[in-house]
């Protein structure tokens, strides 16, 4: 009789798996064939199954030698098939091995040059999962275009090299191999990146009014005003008055989170209190009120990198100084 | 008198300029010194600064800083921060010492004798106003500190036209107050007092459509309020003024690069202090 052996067949058969769009590891029936055995010995036979997923990013365009593992499956079965019970959203080389021991004989059989690869979601699919957030989704557009893979075997990094990858192209802190892998998860990272910054910018207002700068602008608005009174012939002194910095309006507030979402580099912000040419606050003030209103003006491309450069910043450390217009230049979807 | 400025830029690199030869002679990024790194990476999205106030301890050859230990703030919008401490002249760190916890800004950092103190950037409240205590009655109470440098005090006073930049320089010793005469079209931000407080230096500007600087600087006695010098520097016009040195350097840059105009005179050792909120790196002058 010919020695016994062991095959490895797979349903689908392969080599290339998706995950799916919804972000579902890809059904895998691994069957092993053994030839050569006694129909006698079938029924206790144990079969040892190994399953590894490795994803080496060495073919893939700025991925920086990422790395991504699925936890190894072992598992024992009593029958010849085996249903791949994948725990984790990872792509990579698939390779499932088994043996099986048939008398005093060790058989074993490994698959290769199986692997399982992304699928970008559609936009339907984004509707269904992105937050409302118009901006939000604009950004994301701009990000990625929209796509969490630049081929299904390759997830999309970031082209400056830094590990920024997917939909969100999130960056910082370093991405999970859930987030490389799972466009939802992925979402839900720059969701959660979005929220942390949009309350971070809401309390900006309330920051600034606090900020010594922008007391030494009041202070000075008032010095001013005093002194213009007094030589207009006033022979009343000219009080100060309280000066009322408002909260950012809804759109301000946005424009504001995506300068966050990008970083706020050096401190700067998307807006500043508004000064005039003479580097005195600009102040409305109703006739007879004792208090005024002061006002954000947003920073222009070259008013940003005339900060950047007086605070001697680098130009690789000044984030994207137009990415705010950038991203509001995206459609939504 | 010390030749050397260090310049700390908000980013975490640290330059070393020689005010005798003019020009850089080192740089190091402190986000990536070997060992143990202190300053978080500037690479990639960060918010705020990685590093904070630079204070130089001759004593000790070293330098203080505060840094985030996160380059980009926390879920709760704060930050953790330290102390910093590197040697000088070979930049190495020393030590990093724990110093505010899911904090909104970093904590102001005062280094003397006894030590470092640090002040919750809640409670630090630096004036942004000269009192004038002592003074003769009627000197100018509105006004709007610039610099101080010793016991001088370089002050923007105001007038009832607040296009015409009023200066002056308060003498707390003398309980006096230099009004700066015939001064050339400027902005409180182009006037500069020089270490000590013996001269005012100032930038003429253009003002329409918004001011930009012509390239002329005139230096100013802070005692006698005479014109000292007039000088046309047409490099700095595209620059950013950063400080004086006490062998007489007026130091530009922009970015990285750096130029000096020589002032022909020379001042005293003492550091001249800034209000919160001027765009500057931070700095210090040290004699290795």
């Amino acid at each position: 009789m010919p020695n016994p052996a062991v095959t490895l067949t797979f349903d689908p058969p392969g080599p290339q798996y998706a995950i799916t769009e919804q972000c579902e590891m890809p059904a895998i029936m691994a069957t092993a064939n053994l030839q050569n055995v006694s129909s006698a010995l079938l029924n206790s036979l144990q079969f040892q199954w190994s399953v590894t997923v490795v994803f080496n990013s060495a073919n893939c365009s700025h991925a920086r030698g990422r790395v991504t593992k699925h936890t190894p499956i072992s598992a024992s079965t009593s029958t010849n098939a085996f249903a791949i019970p994948f725990t984790q959203v990872r792509g990579g080389d698939l390779i499932v091995a088994v043996s099986v021991k048939v008398g005093d004989l060790t058989l074993t059989a490994q698959s290769s040059g199986l692997t399982i690869v992304g699928t970008n979601p559609s936009i339907a699919a984004l509707q269904a999962a992105a937050p409302a957030s118009d901006t939000f989704r604009r950004l994301t557009r701009l990000e990625s275009g929209l796509r969490q893979f630049l081929s299904p075997s390759c997830p999309l990094f970031s082209g400056d090299n830094l590990g920024g990858v997917g939909l969100c192209q999130l960056t910082n802190p370093t991405p999970t191999d859930d987030q490389v892998w799972s466009w939802k998860a992925n979402l839900e990272g720059g969701t959660a990146l979005w929220k942390s910054k949009e309350n971070t910018a809401r309390g900006f207002a309330a920051q600034m009014r606090k900020n010594a700068s922008f007391q030494t602008l009041v202070q000075a608005y008032n010095s001013q005003r005093a002194a213009a009174a007094t030589a207009g012939g006033s022979s009343v002194a000219a009080p100060p008055i309280s000066i009322t910095l408002p909260d950012y309006t809804d759109d301000q507030l946005q424009r504001e989170t995506l300068r966050g979402f990008n970083g706020w580099a050096a401190q700067l912000h998307e807006f500043r209190p508004r000064v005039d040419a003479n580097g005195i606050l600009v102040v409305t003030v109703a006739a007879g009120a004792s208090t005024g209103t002061a006002e954000w003006e947003v920073l222009t491309v070259d008013e940003r990198n005339a900060f950047y450069d007086a605070a001697g910043i680098a130009a690789n450390h000044r984030g994207d100084v137009n990415y705010v217009n950038d991203v509001m230049k995206k459609d939504t979807f | 008198m010390p030749r050397y400025l260090y310049v700390l830029t908000c980013d975490g690199r640290l330059d070393k300029l020689d005010t005798v030869e003019n020009k850089k002679t080192a740089s190091a990024d402190l986000t990536k010194l070997p060992g143990e790194a202190a300053l978080p990476s500037a690479e990639g999205a960060y918010d705020g600064c990685l590093a904070y106030q630079a204070l130089y301890d001759a004593d000790a050859s070293a330098f203080y800083t505060v840094a985030p230990l996160q380059a980009s703030m926390k879920e709760n919008g704060t930050k953790d921060y330290r102390v910093v401490e590197y040697s000088l002249p070979q930049v190495r760190l020393i030590k990093s010492t724990p110093a505010a916890t899911n904090a909104t800004e970093p904590p102001h950092l005062k280094v003397s004798n006894s030590g470092i103190r640090l002040t919750p950037a809640a409670e630090w409240h630096p004036p942004s106003q000269f009192v004038f205590s002592g003074f003769a009655p009627g000197e100018a109470a509105g006004n709007q500190l610039i610099e101080a440098s010793g016991d001088r005090a370089l002050l923007r006073l105001f007038g009832a036209n607040p296009a015409q930049v009023l200066l002056g320089v308060a003498h707390t010793q003398a309980k006096t107050l230099v009004r700066l005469q015939n001064t050339p079209p400027t902005t409180a931000a182009n006037a500069h007092l020089a270490p000590g407080g013996a001269a005012v230096l100032i930038e003429e500007v253009t003002r329409s459509p918004k001011p930009e600087k012509t390239g002329v600087l005139a230096l100013f006695d802070a005692t006698t309020s005479r014109k000292n010098e007039l000088l046309n520097s047409p490099e700095i016009r595209s620059q950013y003024f950063l400080a004086i040195s006490p062998n007489g350097k007026a130091i530009y840059h922009s970015a990285e690069d750096y130029s000096f105009v020589d002032l022909k005179q020379t001042f005293s050792n003492e550091p001249v202090t800034r209000p919160p909120g001027a765009t500057y790196p931070n700095i210090f002058f040290a004699d290795k």
